[in-house]
């Protein structure tokens, strides 16, 4: 493996035809074709969207990081829980659509693929590796528990991906 | 014996016709409740829907008005009350029939002061997966009704009377 694709595995088919290079302007020239890859990914492809569900995450943690942000009584959104979330975000494969970012009673983030009343997905992430989901696909219905460490686990994936085809 | 029936139904007609009869301490399956939303995050203007999260529980309950026999003034008149005593800004409410609630095995009950006020309870214990899943079937049946679509009627039937 060359030094670009050890950077960015992006970048691997655009460098590897040549000979590695050395020196600084070498090293300048891996950082700047890194940072420009980077800013490609997240604005062009993924882009978008990804930068609403992060905009959307962050204003959750600012208008529901306080005691009783709901008038009932809800615990804060911590800043474990909208970091864990911004993982799970960013841990969406490619062509699965971002969700929705809201928050529970409870202090957890919800993350929610909604394409009508029956056909909703809901995943509540908190300061812990669990992930409570409950989903409605018509007349089925789903619930359960999973533990997310920094792969969204496949039961999870599977039920975004029924609920969003 | 049609003397009786005569009384019976011009007691019930009366009774029906009051604008803000107090209802009972029994909770009737046709009856509306509206749960008034105090953030942002429980409702979405765009998709014009109520949010699960609105109807997760907190401590085992989920606190709703019975709105039976109200205008929507007197309604929201309830909600602005409520919004003035937390210091919170009323944007809407969530109205659903109690037979949609008990239908997915919680209770209602009737939780006096404020009148008229009742907690939807009976929700699986310590098992947020199947709150989560109870929640987004009772936001599936929810109405949203937005505080400021009532504002801009009321804006508009003004301007309709001084024009």
């Amino acid at each position: 493996m060359n030094t670009f694709a050890s950077v960015h595995p992006a970048m691997g088919s655009l460098v590897s035809a040549g000979s590695p290079g050395v020196g600084p302007d070498h090293q300048r020239l891996v950082e700047l074709l890194q940072s420009t890859v980077e800013r490609l990914l997240d604005s062009i492809s993924l882009g978008k969207p990804l930068q609403d569900a992060s905009r959307q995450l962050y204003e959750v943690l600012e208008q529901c990081g306080r005691s009783n942000w709901d008038g009932y009584g809800a615990k804060p959104v911590l800043f474990d829980s909208y970091e864990r979330a911004r993982r799970f975000i960013r841990s969406l494969p490619f062509g699965i659509p971002v969700p929705e970012v809201s928050a529970e009673p409870d202090g957890e983030i919800t993350l929610e693929w909604f394409v009508a009343p029956t056909r909703v997905f809901s995943v509540s992430v908190g300061r812990d590796d669990e992930l409570n989901y409950a989903g409605l696909f018509g007349a089925s219905r789903t619930y359960g528990t999973e533990v997310f460490h920094d792969e969204i686990p496949e039961v999870v994936l599977s039920h975004i991906k029924r609920v969003v085809s | 014996m049609m003397r009786f029936l005569k009384w019976f139904f011009l007691t019930l007609k009366e009774w029906f016709l009051k604008p803000d009869t107090h209802p009972g301490t029994i909770i009737g399956a046709n009856e509306n409740l509206s749960r008034f939303i105090f953030s942002t995050r429980y409702f979405s203007r765009q998709a014009l829907r109520v949010k699960a999260e609105a109807y997760m529980p907190k401590e085992g309950e989920v606190s709703v008005f019975r709105v039976d026999r109200l205008t929507a003034v007197q309604i929201w008149k309830i909600g602005d009350e409520i919004a003035d005593e937390r210091n919170r800004t009323l944007y809407a409410r969530g109205d659903i029939q109690a037979r949609e609630v008990t239908g997915n095995g919680l209770d209602i009950v009737s939780a006096e002061p404020p009148p008229r006020h009742a907690n939807i309870v009976g929700w699986p214990a310590n098992d947020k997966p199947r709150q989560k899943l109870i929640a987004l079937q009772i936001a599936a049946l929810a109405t949203l009704v937005l505080k400021e679509q009532v504002t801009r009627v009321l804006i508009t039937s003004g301007e309709r009377q001084m024009g």
